[in-house]
């Protein structure tokens, strides 16, 4: 079995802590996969201690206070004298709207038995419970759409920002249980995204051309947004297993040196 | 009357909303990163799609490469449908629809209108025209295997009208 396997079965495990005889020999003999492994434990502790709102106690008594003071709600219990069949009947049909009610209680009843009849029976039933669906693939597809329908460079070039924050916002998010090899591939599409993108887009769009106020405004933007993606990293490098920390200091180097970039191609002062 | 009416009617309404609502589950880390793996090639090259739609200037070449974002979406398409996944079909499908239908299609109507007839710009506007509806082409006939699916059928059946826009 190697390490990747033995991750794959302890994300399907139900309960990481509770592990098969076979995963726990790997682990005895594997020390990057018993820390993996650890903080997959911690992770599962930390989901199961999450805060739930307390229960608004005071309102209850409150309420509870009000309905007691003016005394017991029901003071005595009535003898009820025991009637017909034939009298229940009489008496429920002086109900104004009887007949109403009981057409339309007649009316679900047939309904519901109709259903019972005609539903399909266990033979040709297909009841599928639909898989979810990746939400980064979903933000990726519309970010490549935003990019599409962008007129302007200056448009481009916010979608790439918008596409370079949410790279990074994946790769802090799978940082405590991804493995180094999916972490590298994100940290990886950010660097692309940066030097091959944003830069790149800003060198070609003869910064010459833009009034030394909108130069200010885009650098401004641009490295915002940068610094803001290199501080989430370093920030999620501190709560982060040590073999996530590459990919995230790949994150915040490529922020940083963006930043140093744009500073050149711009000539704006932070 | 009026009220009985009244009230039965409210009572049947919540039941339909209340009847609605799915179970709502939130994923976990550990799906996250399935999830991951199993599109890891896509979203790489849709990474690699959108750079070059962010720093392309030529209208042509934003139009080869939203085709080309259509195209990765399309193969994974056709992978899912032949390893009989309908699910992933479909949530591939509804993407591809969006490139399509929101990106590629109204890119190239007005691509058309701002280059010359005679031009090479145009032999390659239309190659990526061929390429896109043959795109489709694929994507609808490898999903038609699942054609049991309601859902996959359904989509289909957009992909198909998207595909006839592309004539």
């Amino acid at each position: 079995m190697n390490c990747q396997s033995l991750q794959n079965r302890v994300l399907a495990l139900p309960d990481p802590r509770q592990l098969p005889e076979q995963l726990r020999l790997h682990l005895e003999t594997c020390g990057g996969c018993r820390a993996w492994w650890k903080q997959a434990v911690r992770l599962e502790q930390l989901l199961t201690r999450l805060p739930a709102p307390p229960a608004p106690t005071e309102k209850k008594n409150a309420f509870l206070d009000e309905l007691t003071a003016a005394g017991p709600v029901i003071k005595s219990i009535p003898a009820v004298p025991r009637s017909s069949v034939r009298s229940l009947f009489s008496r429920i049909g002086r109900i104004p709207a009887a007949k109403t009610l009981a057409g339309l209680a007649a009316a679900i009843l047939i309904a519901v038995a109709g259903w019972l009849m005609t539903r399909p029976g266990p033979n040709n039933t297909i009841v599928a419970k639909e898989a979810p669906r990746d939400p980064f693939l979903e933000i990726i597809v519309k970010r490549d759409l935003d990019l599409a329908r962008a007129k302007s460079p200056e448009q481009r070039l916010e979608a790439l920002g918008g596409l370079a924050d949410d790279l990074s916002a994946q790769a802090r998010t799978l940082s405590k249980i991804a493995t180094p090899e999916d972490l590298r591939d994100l940290s990886g599409m950010f660097q692309k995204v940066v030097g091959d993108g944003i830069v790149q887009q800003v060198r070609a769009m003869n910064a010459d051309t833009l009034s030394a106020t909108r130069k200010q405004e885009l650098y401004r933007k641009l490295t915002h947004q940068l610094a803001e993606a290199g501080r989430q990293a370093d920030e999620s490098a501190k709560e982060s297993p040590p073999h996530a920390l590459p990919a995230l200091k790949q994150i915040s180097d490529t922020a940083r040196k963006g930043q140093a970039e744009l500073q050149t191609i711009l000539g704006a002062k932070s | 009357m009026r009220r009985s009416a009244t009230t039965t009617a409210i009572l049947l309404a919540l039941a339909a909303w209340a009847g609605a609502q799915g179970p709502r589950t939130a994923l976990s880390a550990a799906d996250r990163v399935q999830m991951h793996r199993a599109n890891i090639t896509l979203l790489t090259d849709l990474v690699n799609n959108g750079i070059a739609l962010g720093t392309t200037d030529n209208a042509v070449g934003r139009v080869e490469a939203c085709q080309a974002t259509a195209r990765a979406i399309g193969v994974a398409l056709c992978r899912a449908a032949e390893a009989d996944d309908g699910d992933r079909v479909i949530e591939l499908g509804n993407h591809l629809e969006l490139v399509v239908r929101d990106g590629l299609s109204p890119m190239l109507d007005e691509t058309k209108l701002h280059i010359s007839k005679e031009s090479p710009e145009y032999v390659r506007l239309k190659k990526a025209q061929e390429n896109a509806a043959a795109n489709l082409d694929e994507s609808i006939a490898t999903a038609g295997k699942l054609g049991g699916n309601a859902k996959v059928r359904s989509l289909t059946g957009k992909l198909g009208e998207l595909r006839e826009k592309l004539k």
